[in-house]
């Protein structure tokens, strides 16, 4: 009894040990609303990421798979949606208008943006419809510069909106930009806008060869997204566009339907892993080079760095847990140089060593025990009051801890998660423990003689 | 000054005295500073019997406190043996020597070692809580709080309950530490310079409490003292000198 009696005394009797909760409740707040603050990103990355890719693609850059053959294989397993052929192609896209391209630049150069370099996407877009949103990315934008002619053939160009002239020789092919590469404040850059497209392929001799085309801008999208890099990157053409880029002429039916990737997919998305080794299996003895994998895996190597970032944010944080464990160390440590007497007193009322160490130990663990409630509290209310807290720092001083306009956001993202709550707790805990118990320790081994021969 | 017969007629040194509360036997102790080794006892042999005050008498340096904490089992001796009622105790387990200690022997310092954060009922209180879980203590709780507030308006602090050590005088300090000593009933006391901290007046009332105490209890004491008066004032006197019984 007497150790609990003498903790308990020890913990209320010396005010001092306030300052090792407070310690330990600012390191843990600071995990909980950290840790808060990057699972929200993390989880806005990973729903960002999975908007953006197909539950499983078929990859082949050597653009020699038949999309037919792959459509074939894929469909032929009831796992299967739907499947839908991309070539995804690399490309300098330059606008006519010499002022047109200065007034692009200017703004370009406001955005940061210093390249018209693009992702062009070739789609189908009957097929394209069944495995993605992108009819309602194209219905969604009105504007007279930036609406299809048609949301059922949006590559189609209305002649009236795109007048031939300058000096360069135009197609009809059209090509669909983000809302933001087209810049809607800027009527010129709209629908009817010529553009060149500039890349490379592989000629007959395994050599590059460099190409030009000639579109014009038939509509503008939208994903609607929080983060807009689709819209800054990626542009969209009709894949026989592109196939004619590459030599294919999609009028011969007996041209191959090239495809760099393909979209799958799936009824249920929880097999994916299960289907995808099926697919793989099944190209693999159909002959064809390609290689069907899940949207993970695709986006593994930015998962991977997501996930590495908020590791090491965690070491960090569990350091600063570890500092203030420190002063719970300091703080015990002259606690039990001062109560030398006082171990000499209990050994000699029959105290044993274990009895001694449990009192000192109990005082550790009641200490960070206090700081890390309050620091759970602490962390939970800055979390739910982070915006609040933002535009507070915002209007009074000027700073912001957080530059929504950055990100695009109106508030900052976080997630409470109960899994973290915990996991900091018995981490701060254990770390406590271990700092407690080096001068509970000392305090069980000392000599109670020592304490009454030095009087 | 009373004879207590057969314990004063003390025992043949090196035999085991069935009779005696706690006995050392052939006690040595020795310290090593660096290469020197201080030789502190020298094969002591000495018996405490139940109801007598014992004086242990010695010039600085004598070895008195060692072989009190010896005999308390807070020091193990480097060779010798220490008997209570009759049992062997040197060997026991730190833990078993705890449970004895609590159990045959209380002790009372010449600077009180109060807890300062407790007041002087929660002190007297603590001498009887070493043994207890917290279930036996909620369970016995009131009945050693009044046996506590008992004792220690015996040492006439009924109206110092609540007090604190700091708010204390010596000789009050002294009294509690005394109450916490005999709140566990133990059949011996060691008391170390009892009064070597207070002022005539005052260790005059202290003395006079430890032998009303042995007389109405019969609780035995062996005292530390420098002080002739309080030597003579005791049932035997051990004489230490270099660390051996000179005299008894």
């Amino acid at each position: 009894m007497y150790r609990w009696f003498l903790a308990l005394r020890y913990i209320l009797g010396r005010p001092i040990n306030l300052l090792g909760s407070i310690g330990v409740m600012v390191a843990v707040a600071a995990l909980i609303a950290v840790g808060s603050v990057f699972a929200g990103f993390v989880q806005e990355a990973r729903a960002h990421v999975r908007g953006n890719s197909p539950t499983l693609s078929y990859l082949d850059d050597t653009l020699h798979s038949d999309f037919r053959t792959v459509a074939d294989v894929a469909l032929a397993d009831p796992a299967v949606k739907a499947i839908a052929p991309r070539i995804v192609w690399d490309a300098l896209l330059y606008f006519d208008n010499q002022i047109e391209r200065n007034e692009y630049s200017r703004i370009a150069d406001r955005d940061l943006r210093t390249t018209n370099y693009f992702r062009v996407v070739g789609i189908d877009w009957k097929r394209e419809q069944e495995v993605s949103d992108i009819r309602s990315w194209v219905d969604s934008v009105k504007g007279p510069l930036q609406t299809v002619a048609d949301v059922d053939h949006p590559f189609e160009v209305d002649a009236d909106r795109a007048p031939p002239r300058g000096d360069f020789e135009y197609g009809e092919a059209g090509i669909l930009l983000g809302r933001s590469r087209t810049l809607g404040n800027v009527p010129s850059i709209g629908v009817g806008q010529r553009v060149k497209l500039a890349s490379a392929r592989l000629d007959h001799g395994d050599g590059l060869e460099a190409v030009t085309w000639p579109l014009v801008v038939s509509g503008v999208f939208s994903s609607g997204r929080r983060y807009r890099d689709i819209e800054n990157q990626t542009a969209f053409v009709d894949i026989e566009t592109l196939r004619r880029i590459f030599g294919e002429d999609p009028d011969d039916p007996d041209s191959r339907e090239v495809i760099s990737e393909a979209s799958i997919t799936l009824h249920d998305e929880t097999s994916m892993d299960a289907v995808a080794a099926r697919l793989n299996r099944a190209m693999l003895a159909k002959g064809l080079r390609g290689r069907v994998v899940t949207w993970e895996e695709r986006n593994a190597r930015f998962l991977t760095a997501v996930e590495i970032e908020r590791n090491v944010m965690r070491i960090v944080l569990v350091i600063l847990v570890i500092v203030a464990s420190f002063l719970i160390f300091a703080l015990l440590s002259v606690m039990v140089s001062q109560k030398t007497r006082d171990i000499g007193i209990l050994a000699a009322l029959g105290a044993t060593r274990g009895g001694v160490l449990t009192i000192f130990l109990t005082n550790g663990i009641v200490i960070s025990g206090i700081g890390i409630l309050l620091g759970l509290l602490l962390g939970w209310q800055l979390v739910v009051r982070l915006d609040g807290i933002n535009n507070w720092l915002r209007q009074r001083w000027g700073v912001g801890i957080f530059p929504t306009e950055i990100y695009g956001r109106d508030g900052i993202p976080s997630v409470l998660e109960l899994s973290w709550f915990v996991q900091v707790s018995i981490v701060a805990l254990a770390i406590a423990v271990l700092f407690s118990f080096i001068p509970a320790l000392r305090a069980a081994r000392f000599d109670p003689v020592r304490a009454f021969r030095y009087e | 000054m009373e004879d207590n017969g057969p314990q004063a007629a003390a025992m043949s040194t090196k035999q085991v005295s069935h009779d005696a509360l706690v006995q050392a036997v052939a006690i040595t102790k020795s310290y090593r500073i660096g290469r020197r080794e201080i030789q502190v006892l020298r094969g002591v042999d000495m018996a405490v019997y139940p109801e007598e005050i014992v004086a242990l008498v010695g010039q600085s340096g004598a070895g008195k406190s060692t072989l009190l904490h010896i005999l308390g089992l807070l020091d193990p001796p480097t060779s010798g043996e220490i008997r209570y009622a009759n049992q062997p105790v040197t060997r026991l387990t730190a833990a078993r020597q705890a449970a004895m200690r609590h159990r045959h022997v209380g002790f009372v310092f010449q600077f009180y070692h109060l807890i300062p954060e407790l007041t002087a009922l929660q002190n007297v209180c603590l001498g009887s809580m070493m043994h207890e879980s917290v279930f036996g203590w909620m369970s016995r709780r009131r009945v050693v709080r009044e046996r506590a507030s008992e004792l220690l308006a015996q040492m006439g602090l009924g109206d110092r309950l609540q007090n604190r050590p700091s708010q204390l005088s010596g000789g009050e300090r002294q009294r509690v530490a005394i109450a916490r000593a005999l709140i566990a009933e133990p059949s011996l006391i060691l008391a170390d310079e009892p009064t070597g901290n207070l002022d005539t007046e005052t260790a005059r009332g202290i003395l006079d409490l430890i032998w009303s105490i042995n007389e109405t209890s019969k609780i035995a004491f062996l005292i530390v003292t420098h002080n002739e008066r309080v030597a003579q004032m005791s049932n035997r006197i051990i004489r230490l000198r270099d660390g051996a019984i000179v005299e008894e």
